[in-house]
């Protein structure tokens, strides 16, 4: 059994609306099948399978709003199940994993709060510290500055602002 | 020799040949998916731009190098980079950022590199590797050494000036280097036709007296016969030539374009019309090479060594901070 999770179609993105759904549970998929749509609040844009198999549920109804990123949406059984773990031959034993979901550096910014250095004047007294990856940082910054203006947006690789 | 979907006799590639071929090609598609995935998961930061469709191109070229020769591309850089024979693991982890990747995790999809493999990069600068890749080839020239470097650019590259000044000192000094322009037809959201006075690329050599030929870039043996005749070309001394593939990419330019220039018809058209892999699978079928079961058990062997790519890449630790300062000047 395979969970497909709401993938994030930009590094900004934090959750979106399945537009469409273009499976329906029993139907058989293949890699590269596009499956749903989902729109988020700068494009639309078209989810692909990326495991075979047969649709067993699906978790979101078309129409659902507001749904986050890595939340599982539909379950997929079958073909892509645990090819007979050949692959010891190969790499280093690596403990078998199908792609649950993951805890990915998008969780939450755990609790683990460092104390803030006392000598920088620039940060308010009482400033809360967070410590997050680079990666993060960056992701939030640009995203706070998508929400603070609706012309900033990101498309392929560059920030722009038109 | 059977004939596929329609297209002209591809040249002759024995059973093993096209197995490989087969074997290669959906190795690159299958990573590609994986990395799209693991991009939606949120574990790939950065850039990340997918080379599904391409296939035929650098597999059929590879297939026609010698060990030793170099390779140097763009930033749509995965396929490449597995066709040289390097690890889905190590480049995958990479892509997640992890230490176990090409780069130790700090360089990321368009910065992986590896001297074994004589693969020389993964280039965000559009344009700037084909600088790169006639300095190498100068440099193989000065060592009289006999390797051949390919250059890979795209069809919006081929607008860049330095690209022109490159045609020039390697005609002109007949360096060992082969020009490969990958036209899929778009620059991020620019169809060649809005952007290119002369759309046929592979005759923008000729003012240089660089010889161009156009080749099915969805067609792995067409690419394998265009390139060994230029690399023998280029190795025998004769100078550089210039292949221009006509292929196509299917996904957006990167992770985040929802792809509004171009219609869904056409790309869907393209998929089913042109598919490189499943013209080689139709190659295999109907010369009775292998049958659909078989091709079967290699999809599994495929998935499975990508799967396990996806495990390796987000088990393998983020760089340590003492990283921040190292690698970043060699020993001479
Ligand atoms: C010098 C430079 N100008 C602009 C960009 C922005 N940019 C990134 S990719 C790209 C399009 C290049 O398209 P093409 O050469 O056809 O390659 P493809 O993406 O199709 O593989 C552009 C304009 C850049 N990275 N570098
Ligand atoms: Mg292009």
């Amino acid at each position: 059994m395979t969970q497909i999770l709401m993938p994030a179609l930009s590094p900004t993105m934090e959750e979106g609306n399945l537009t469409k759904w273009l499976v329906k549970v029993g139907d058989t998929i293949e890699p590269g099948q596009v499956i749903a749509e989902i729109e988020t609040d700068k494009a639309t844009m078209e989810v692909e399978a990326v495991d075979e198999g047969t649709v067993t549920e699906l978790l979101v109804e078309e129409g659902a709003q507001g749904v986050k990123v890595n939340t599982p949406i539909a379950v997929l059984s079958g073909e892509g199940e645990a090819p007979a773990p050949k692959q010891s031959a190969k790499q280093p034993a690596q403990a078998e994993m199908r792609q649950e979901p993951v805890k990915t550096a998008r969780a939450e910014p755990s609790a683990a709060s460092v104390a803030a250095p006392q000598s920088d004047p620039e940060i308010p007294a009482g400033t809360q510290m967070l410590k997050i990856t680079v990666r993060d940082a960056l992701r939030d910054a640009m995203a706070e500055e998508m929400r603070a203006d609706d012309r900033v947006f990101v498309m392929g690789e560059e920030v722009a602002v038109v | 020799m059977a004939k596929g979907n329609g297209k002209q006799a591809s040249a002759e590639a024995s059973k093993d040949e096209l197995l490989q071929y087969y074997r290669d090609m959906l190795l690159i598609r299958r990573f590609e998916e994986r990395a799209g995935q693991l991009y939606g998961m949120g574990l790939i930061g950065g850039f990340c731009h997918l080379y599904i469709g391409q296939e035929a191109v650098v597999v059929g070229m590879q297939a026609a190098l010698r060990e030793g020769d170099q390779v140097i591309t763009a930033y749509r850089d995965h396929g490449h980079m597995l066709a040289a024979g390097m690890t889905a693991n190590g480049v995958m982890a990479e892509l997640t950022g992890r230490s176990g990747g090409y780069s130790r995790g700090k360089g990321g999809s368009m910065h992986m590199f590896s001297i074994e493999k004589a693969f020389y990069g993964g280039h965000g600068i559009v344009g700037a590797q084909v600088s790169l890749g006639t300095g190498l080839a100068f440099a193989n020239k000065y060592r009289k050494d006999g390797k051949v470097c390919l250059t890979y650019f795209g069809d919006g590259a081929a607008n860049q000036g330095q690209v022109y000044e490159s045609f020039n000192l390697a005609a002109l000094w007949k360096l060992p280097v082969l020009y490969i322009v990958e036209n899929n037809q778009y620059a991020m959201g620019t169809s060649i036709q809005r952007s290119s006075s002369e759309t046929h690329l592979h005759k923008r050599g000729v003012s240089f007296n660089i010889p161009g030929e156009e080749v099915d870039g969805m067609d792995v043996v067409a690419v394998r016969e265009a390139g060994k005749r230029a690399v023998e070309r280029a190795r025998s001394g004769e100078g550089p030539m210039l292949l221009e593939m006509k292929t196509y990419r299917y996904r957006g330019h990167s992770m985040s374009d929802p792809a509004k220039y171009r219609t869904k018809e056409e790309v869907e058209e393209q998929k089913a019309k042109r598919d490189p892999i499943d013209h080689v699978k139709k190659l295999i079928i109907d010369a009775g090479y292998a049958s659909e079961d078989e091709l079967k058990n290699i999809d599994r062997e495929i998935r499975s060594i990508v799967t396990d790519s996806a495990t390796f890449a987000q088990k393998s630790p983020e760089p340590d901070p003492s990283e921040l300062m190292t690698d970043i000047y060699i020993e001479a």
